[in-house]
C-alpha cells in the first residue's frame, strides 16, 4: 500500500466518517445526528462506512488493520440506538467514530 | 471574516460548514468555473476547498489527462486521471488565482510541510488542517474558536 | 495425491470444528494447524483473525463495564475459538469488575496452559491475591520449600555466577548490533522491516503505551477522574497483555525475517525498551490505586519509549526514501561497467544540484536504474564510436505542490535494439515497471538530445516528508 493508497483510505473513510462526530455537542440536535447518521451508515450511496473501509483495506502491502475493523463493527453495532437517537449511543459511536479518524491518519502520516 | 465558499464534488463540506460554522455566510461551488463565477457574483472572504474529486465527471476536472499522462506518468491516462481526481482541490486553486483572487485558501488534508510550503510558494495564503474539526478551522479562517 | 492432501485437509477440519463445537480447550490450537492454502483452513485463518479482534474489544469493554461487551463477545464466540492467552486479559478484566470469582476461573484456564514467561508469574500472584481475598486455600504450582541455607554455602556459586555474567555480556557486547545496521545489511529485507516498524508503533507505542500519557501525568499528580482512570488502565492493560503483544511484534521479525532479527537480544535499545515495557506492565495494580511514586516512574518509561518511538520512525521513513545523488548514480554506473565488462562505453554521470529524496526503497530504485543503464551500456556499446551513456537528474514543480524527480539516461546508439534481445528487454522492462508502481513512478522513452540518440526517463514523486521529522 503505497502512501498515497492511505491517503485515500483516510481522506474517503477517516475523515468523512468523523465530520460529525468531532463536533458533536454534548445535546447535539436532530439534525446533527442525521447528520452522524449519514456518516457512519449511509457513507456513500447504499454502503455503510465499515463496508467502504473493508473494500478500500483489502489489498496487498495493507497494515494490519484489525483494530479499526472491529471499531468499525461495534458502531455497526450501535445504528438502531443511533439512528433512534440514544444519547448514549450516539455519544459511544462518535468517539468511536473519532479514533478511527485518528488511527486512519496515524497510519497514513507515516510508517 | 463571514463568507465562506466551499469547493468540493460533493456537499459533505458545505453541510457540515452550514450545521457547525453556522457564524459563517456558506456557498457551495462544485468546479473551478463554478467557484471563479461564485466569486464574481457573489465574492466571499476565503475557500474552503477539498482534495480529492473523485465524483466529479471527467469533463469538469482542471488539468489535461494526455499531457499529464506523457509528463508524469509514461503515458498511462488512468494513472493521470487518478491524479487530477486525487489533486484537483490544489488545481482548481491555481485556476481561482489565475483568474485573479488572492483569498485565503484552506484544506483540510495532512500535507507533508515542504508540499504546503510548495502550495503557500505558488499560491499565495494557503493553510491546511488535518480533521473536518470546527475550532480549528474557524482558528485558521482568523476567527475565534 | 491432491485429492488424498484435500481428503486430509476436510478431516483436519472437521476434527478442528468438532473440537470447538464440543469447546475443548484444544480447539484454538487445532485451528491454528489448519493449512492455510486449502479452503477450509484460510476460512479459519480469517475466522480466527476476526475473532480474535472481537475478543479484544469485547475484553476491554468488558473491563469498561459497556454494555456492548456481552454482545461482542458473543459474536467474537460464533465465529471462532479463544485464544488462551487472552485468558488472562479477560481474568483482570472480571476483576476489575469486581466479579473475583469469574476472574479466578479465568486465571485458572489461563494457568493451565501457559508455559513459564513472566506472565505466567503476574497470573499466579494476581490469583493468589484473589483467592486471599475470597478466603480460599491455594497451593501455588511451584511452593518454595522452606528450607535454612547457611550463606557460606552460596559464596563459591555466586562468584561463578557473577563471572559466568560477565563472562556472557562480554560475548553479548561482542554480538550487538541494531535494527538500523541490520536493515542496511539487508536492503531486500526494508519493505518488510518498514512494515513490521510500522505496525509495532500503530498498534503498541503509539495506540496503547503512548496514548496515555496524559492519565499517567494525572495520576502522578494525584489529579486523576474516574474516566481517565478507566481508559487509562484500558487501555495499557486491557485487551491483550503488554509483554505478550510485544514478545509477538518480536516474534513477527523472526518469523518474517530469520533468526538474525532476534532484536532483544543483538539491539541494546531493543532489550532497553524490553525493560521498560516489563516495568510498565508491573505496575497495573499501583496505577490502579492511584500510586503517584509509581506512575512518575512509568512516565520516565514512557518518556524514553516515546524516544525509541521517534527513533524507530526514522529509521522506517529512511527506508521508504531513497537518496538520489552523485554517489548513489555512480556506485550503480560502476556496478553496471564491472557486470558487462564494456570498457569502451563510457558512462557519464552529472550529479544533482542538491541530493533528492524519492519515496522509493533503495532496492526497488537500484534495480530500476540498473536495468535501465544496462539497456543504456548494451545499446550504446552496439552503435558506433564514441560509445557513450549520460546520466542526469532533475526535479520539476507541479503545479499540485508535488515534486517530480526526472532521472535521464541517454545513450549514443541511433538504432533500436536487435529483435533477439528484445523479449529479454521486454522481461527487463516488466520488472521495472513492477518496481515504478510500488513507488508511483514511471518510464518513459524520448528522443535524446546533445548527440544522444536516445532518452529513457524515469519520474518518481519526491518525498516530501523529512525523514528527520517522521515522529
Amino acid at each position: 500500500m503505497s502512501r498515497r493508497d492511505l491517503s485515500i483510505l483516510v481522506h474517503d473513510v477517516g475523515k468523512y466518517v468523523a465530520r460529525t462526530a468531532r463536533n458533536l455537542p454534548p445535546q447535539p440536535t436532530r439534525e446533527m445526528i442525521d447528520m452522524l447518521v449519514r456518516d457512519l451508515y449511509e457513507l456513500r450511496p447504499g454502503q455503510r462506512a465499515s463496508r467502504v473501509f473493508a473494500s478500500l483495506a483489502e489489498f496487498a502491502g495493507a497494515p494490519p488493520l484489525e483494530d479499526v475493523r472491529a471499531m468499525f463493527g461495534e458502531i455497526d453495532g450501535l445504528e438502531a440506538q443511533v439512528r433512534a437517537g440514544a444519547l448514549a449511543a450516539v455519544m459511544r459511536a462518535a468517539a468511536i467514530a473519532r479514533d478511527i479518524e485518528t488511527r486512519l491518519r496515524a497510519v497514513a502520516v507515516g510508517p | 471574516m463571514s463568507r465562506l465558499l466551499v469547493i468540493e464534488d460533493g456537499d459533505e463540506y458545505a453541510e457540515f460548514a452550514r450545521v457547525f460554522l453556522t457564524d459563517l455566510e456558506v456557498t457551495a461551488a462544485h468546479s473551478a468555473a463554478d467557484a471563479i463565477e461564485a466569486l464574481r457574483t457573489h465574492g466571499a472572504d476565503a475557500l474552503l476547498i477539498d482534495l480529492r474529486f473523485d465524483r466529479a465527471p471527467p469533463s469538469a476536472l482542471v488539468g489535461d489527462v494526455e499531457s499529464t499522462a506523457a509528463r508524469l506518468f509514461g503515458g498511462d491516462c488512468e494513472r493521470a486521471r487518478r491524479y487530477l481526481q486525487d489533486e484537483q482541490g490544489t488545481l482548481i486553486l491555481a485556476d481561482v488565482r489565475a483568474a485573479g483572487f488572492a483569498l485565503p485558501a484552506l484544506f483540510v488534508h495532512d500535507f507533508p510541510p515542504r508540499r504546503l510550503a510548495n502550495l503557500r510558494r505558488l499560491y499565495g495564503d494557503v493553510t491546511a488542517v488535518p480533521s473536518l474539526d470546527a475550532a480549528t478551522i474557524r482558528r485558521a479562517l482568523g476567527g475565534s474558536p | 495425491m491432491l485429492a488424498a492432501c484435500t481428503a486430509g485437509g476436510d478431516r483436519a477440519w472437521q476434527s478442528a470444528e468438532q473440537l470447538w463445537q464440543r469447546r475443548d480447550p484444544g480447539a484454538f490450537a487445532a485451528w491454528q494447524k489448519l493449512d492455510p492454502s486449502t479452503a477450509n483452513g484460510a476460512r479459519a485463518h480469517a475466522a480466527l483473525t476476526r475473532a480474535d479482534a472481537e475478543y479484544r474489544r469485547g475484553i476491554a469493554l468488558l473491563a469498561d463495564e459497556d454494555p456492548q461487551a456481552r454482545q461482542v463477545l458473543e459474536s467474537a464466540a460464533k465465529r471462532a475459538p479463544l485464544d488462551p492467552e487472552l485468558y488472562l486479559p479477560l481474568a483482570r478484566a472480571y476483576r476489575r469488575r469486581g466479579l473475583d470469582e469469574r476472574a479466578a476461573a479465568m486465571y485458572e484456564k489461563f494457568l493451565a496452559q501457559a508455559s513459564p514467561s513472566p506472565e505466567a508469574e503476574a497470573a499466579r500472584r494476581e490469583l493468589a491475591a484473589l483467592n486471599d481475598a475470597l478466603g480460599m486455600p491455594f497451593e501455588p504450582p511451584r511452593a518454595t520449600p522452606a528450607t535454612a541455607w547457611s550463606p557460606l554455602w552460596l559464596v563459591p556459586l555466586v562468584v561463578v555466577a557473577l563471572a559466568l555474567a560477565g563472562w556472557m555480556a562480554a560475548r553479548r557486547r561482542g554480538r550487538r548490533t541494531s535494527l538500523a545496521k541490520l536493515s542496511a545489511e539487508h536492503p531486500e529485507l526494508q519493505p518488510a522491516i518498514a512494515f513490521l516498524v510500522g505496525c509495532l508503533r500503530h498498534e503498541f507505542f503509539k495506540h496503547r503505551i503512548l496514548a496515555v500519557g496524559d492519565a499517567v501525568r494525572a495520576v502522578a499528580c494525584g489529579d486523576l477522574a474516574e474516566s481517565e482512570r478507566r481508559f487509562l488502565l484500558m487501555r495499557l492493560f486491557g485487551g491483550e497483555a503488554l509483554a505478550v503483544a510485544w514478545a509477538g511484534h518480536l516474534g513477527a521479525f523472526m518469523r518474517v525475517l530469520g533468526p538474525r532479527f532476534d532484536l532483544v537480544r543483538l539491539d541494546p535499545d531493543f532489550a532497553d525498551a524490553s525493560r521498560d515495557i516489563a516495568a510498565i506492565a508491573a505496575s497495573e495494580a499501583a496505577l490502579s490505586r492511584g500510586d503517584a511514586d509509581a506512575a512518575r516512574r512509568v512516565l520516565a518509561g514512557q518518556q524514553r519509549l516515546a524516544a525509541f518511538d521517534a527513533t524507530l520512525a526514522r529509521l522506517a521513513l529512511g527506508l521508504q526514501h531513497t537518496i538520489v545523488d552523485g554517489a548513489l548514480l555512480s556506485e550503480l554506473a560502476a556496478d553496471v561497467k564491472r557486470e558487462l565488462g564494456t570498457a569502451a562505453v563510457e558512462i557519464i554521470v552529472t550529479p544533482p544540484v542538491s541530493a533528492i529524496a524519492v519515496e522509493s526503497y533503495r532496492f526497488d530504485l537500484a534495480l530500476v536504474i540498473r536495468n535501465v543503464l544496462r539497456n543504456a551500456v548494451v545499446a550504446a556499446a552496439k552503435g558506433p564510436a564514441p560509445a557513450r551513456v549520460a546520466v542526469d537528474a532533475d526535479v520539476s514543480l507541479e503545479p499540485t505542490g508535488d515534486e517530480v524527480l526526472r532521472l535521464r539516461v541517454r545513450d549514443s546508439n541511433p538504432e533500436s535494439v536487435p529483435p533477439a534481445a528484445e523479449l529479454a528487454e521486454a522481461r527487463g522492462l516488466a520488472l521495472i515497471r513492477a518496481a515504478l508502481q510500488r513507488c508511483d513512478g514511471s518510464l518513459s522513452v524520448e528522443p535524446g538530445a546533445d548527440g544522444f540518440a536516445k532518452c529513457v526517463v524515469i519520474r518518481l514523486f519526491c518525498a516530501l516528508h523529512d525523514a528527520t521529522e517522521a515522529a
